[in-house]
């Protein structure tokens, strides 16, 4: 990744957490110390909380002074980054899609889990995410669906006792 | 304590334990053989069947993933010049160049008896001192947990990587993770905004599962059109007894090497073996044929390596304090059986843990029965394709993260965790210390809460009592030690 938009997603994640903190703050103040005492539900959530808002500020800072580095680079050396970047840039491009499109498939699968449930949601992630990894011999792809989905079926349900999903649909 | 032992071995051949502890070698050899997954990540995917099964079975089953995960790293490192595990590192140094010469078969030989004696050196020491230790910290109060739990989460210093402050931060996420739920002291549910699933907290599997295993798998996602490494033919499997003399004064040397180093929290078997590596090369009659192929130079490390995973044991069975991420991962599978890490566990459930020290010391024979047998289908898991492992991770994680309770809310905790730690991967944040504080976390708010409570609020009473003194001794040392390290790095 860039170091820009490294610097500038660190920023983001640190920022992030410190609103995290900020609402516990806010919401602790519902909680009350015990009588004559610092302690209390709120005490120890408070302490780590402004501790982690200091260390984020540092980190912060740090990303910031980067990006600004990063951003007087950009302007000297235009031209070489320029060049390195065409092929950098494509290859984190297609790096980050795939990375996106596999989130996106598991989000579709947590979904699919709740409506459908465990077999149809499994039968179907295997060969999406077999494609974006690039995996596309069909006759593999479905003997690895099949027999992955049928070991997963019967290793967690039937070995395990543990109930798979039956989803809205049919459960 | 013998007597414990035994009844630990018999434990271990009479129930499921055995054959779970083959199980979790076999599976253990596979994960470490694989460039890019790791022992932890194996460790966290398959906690989930440990659930299903008595803390005997499960424990051996982790037990036997961490030794067989460690050594089956030497494989690829051998064979592709990549280790399957930071562990087998120093390996290749000399591995390679065997490898190279035609030597393949007598470098992975040489590689799994080296692991399995060092490994077995390992746990003797494991299991005559641990007991020893938790003497002493069964006398323990809520101050010294308190201190005990502060001294753990010192470790994030160790375990930070290149930043301090980043690993501070990754650990107080942690923390801040584990104040969800209902407050130890007062009792009152704290974050839960009025559901169920909040109110008894954050489940420890899920984001055990999402930090370790999702992430990694959104790494493999990342990386997989990397182009992999052409893997060298394996000849003869096998030593002579002249090469097994000349090698095994540096096993020795190097498993206690390895099991002084996995006792130090912070440090690790990559540590381990390239310390190991170098006291060999030191030491050596031949020191002109390291990294050109020396049999001593593959000795060494991985017999300092599979060491240090019981070496690693011993604090985080005492203490409850893991010194790096397996076992911080093994700890909260002790959690998920039901069991509190430390030396109570020695007292409470003696079976249990004499049957975990029986697998460490069994799981090295059945390493060595299938390194030497299995070399070959173990060398052949190096041409599994990367997309089908990527996509079953996927699906054992979320399976993994709903089994515990059957929640999909778990399964949704275990995604974000998940992004959590692939965001933390890319940005080079540590991830160990964030489990660090959701373990530690509660330990140190319940026993503060305790303490404070008892001395009526007066702090001197950390100060009153020996154990804690020195407690308080080494956080300053290990905090000063620390800060030393990184204003030194920042300078250079």
């Amino acid at each position: 990744m860039r170091e820009k938009n490294k610097a500038m997603l660190e920023i983001g994640m640190n920022l992030l957490f410190c609103s995290v903190a900020f609402g516990m703050y806010m919401v602790s103040h519902n909680y009350d110390f015990l009588e004559g005492t610092i302690l209390g539900a709120r005490t120890f959530p408070l302490l780590i909380g402004g501790i982690l808002v200091v260390f984020a500020i540092v980190n912060i800072t740090c990303a910031v002074k980067r990006l600004k580095l990063a951003k007087s680079l950009g302007k000297v050396e235009a031209k070489d980054i320029h060049e390195e970047r065409v092929g950098s840039v494509f290859n984190i491009l297609i790096r980050e899609y795939r990375v996106l499109s596999a989130v996106i498939l598991l989000v579709l699968y947590f979904l699919l889990l709740s409506f459908v449930g465990f077999l149809i949601a499994t039968v179907l992630l295997i060969p999406a995410m077999l494609y974006l990894l690039e995996y596309r011999k069909p006759l593999p792809v479905v003997v690895i669906t099949v027999l992955g989905t049928a070991f997963l079926f019967t290793a967690f349900q039937v070995l395990l006792g543990v109930p798979l999903p039956d989803g809205l649909l049919f459960g | 304590m013998l007597g414990y032992l035994f009844d630990g071995f018999f434990t271990l051949f009479t129930t499921m334990a055995a054959p779970a502890l083959l199980g979790g070698v076999i599976l253990g050899i596979i994960i470490g053989v694989l460039p890019g997954l790791t022992a932890t990540m194996g460790i966290a995917l398959l906690i989930p069947l440990t659930y299903y099964v008595s803390p005997s079975v499960g424990l051996s089953l982790l037990v036997g993933i961490f030794a067989g995960g460690i050594y089956g790293g030497s494989v690829s490192a051998i064979l592709l010049k990549t280790p399957g595990t930071p562990a087998a590192g120093a390996t290749i140094l000399d591995g390679y160049p065997m490898a190279q010469n035609g030597q393949a078969g007598k470098a992975i030989a040489i590689a799994t008896i080296a692991s399995a004696i060092g490994g077995l050196i390992g746990a003797l020491i494991l299991t005559f001192l641990a007991p020893q230790i938790a003497k002493i910290a069964v006398r323990f109060g809520p101050p010294e947990y308190v201190l005990l739990g502060v001294y753990g989460l010192t470790m994030i210093s160790y375990v930070a990587g290149k930043s301090l402050i980043k690993g501070l931060f990754a650990g107080c996420i942690g923390l801040l993770i584990s104040t969800v739920g209902i407050d130890p002291i007062t009792s009152v549910p704290r974050f839960s905004f009025g559901t169920l699933n909040l109110l008894t907290g954050f489940e420890l599997l899920p984001i055990l599962i999402g930090i370790f295993a999702m992430s990694q798998a959104l790494e493999g996602v990342r990386d997989s059109r990397m182009k992999a490494p052409e893997q060298l033919k394996l000849t003869k499997i096998g030593i002579s007894l002249k090469e097994f003399f000349r090698i095994l004064p540096h096993i020795v040397k190097s498993a206690f090497i390895g099991t002084f180093v996995g006792a130090v929290p912070g440090t690790g078997t990559d540590i381990a073996a390239f310390l190991s590596y170098g006291e060999a090369k030191r030491s050596s009659k031949h020191p002109e044929e390291f990294g050109k192929g020396s049999i001593e130079g593959v000795a060494a490390p991985e017999a300092g390596n599979n060491a240090c995973v019981n070496g690693a044991m011993i604090p985080m069975f005492t203490l409850g304090i893991p010194g790096e991420a397996a076992t911080a991962v093994i700890l909260g599978g002790l959690m998920v059986l039901g069991l509190q890490p430390g030396p109570l566990l020695f007292v409470e459930k003696p079976e249990v843990i004499y049957t975990v020290f029986a697998s460490t010391i069994t799981s090295n024979i059945f390493m060595i029965v299938l390194g030497l047998t299995g070399a070959r289908f173990f060398a052949k898991v190096l041409s599994l394709p990367k997309s089908v492992i990527v996509t079953f991770i996927f699906i054992f994680a979320v399976l993994g993260a709903y089994s515990m309770r059957n929640s999909m809310f778990d399964v949704l905790v275990m995604g974000i965790a998940g992004l959590l730690g692939y965001l933390f991967s890319i940005l080079d944040y540590p991830v160990p210390p964030v489990l660090l504080g959701v373990i530690l976390g509660p330990l140190v708010e319940s026993n503060l809460g305790r303490t404070l409570l008892v001395s009526d609020g007066n702090l001197m009473i950390f100060f009153k009592r020996p154990i804690s003194i020195f407690f308080i001794v080494i956080i300053v040392a290990t905090i000063g030690q620390n800060v030393y390290k990184h204003l030194k790095q920042k300078r250079k």
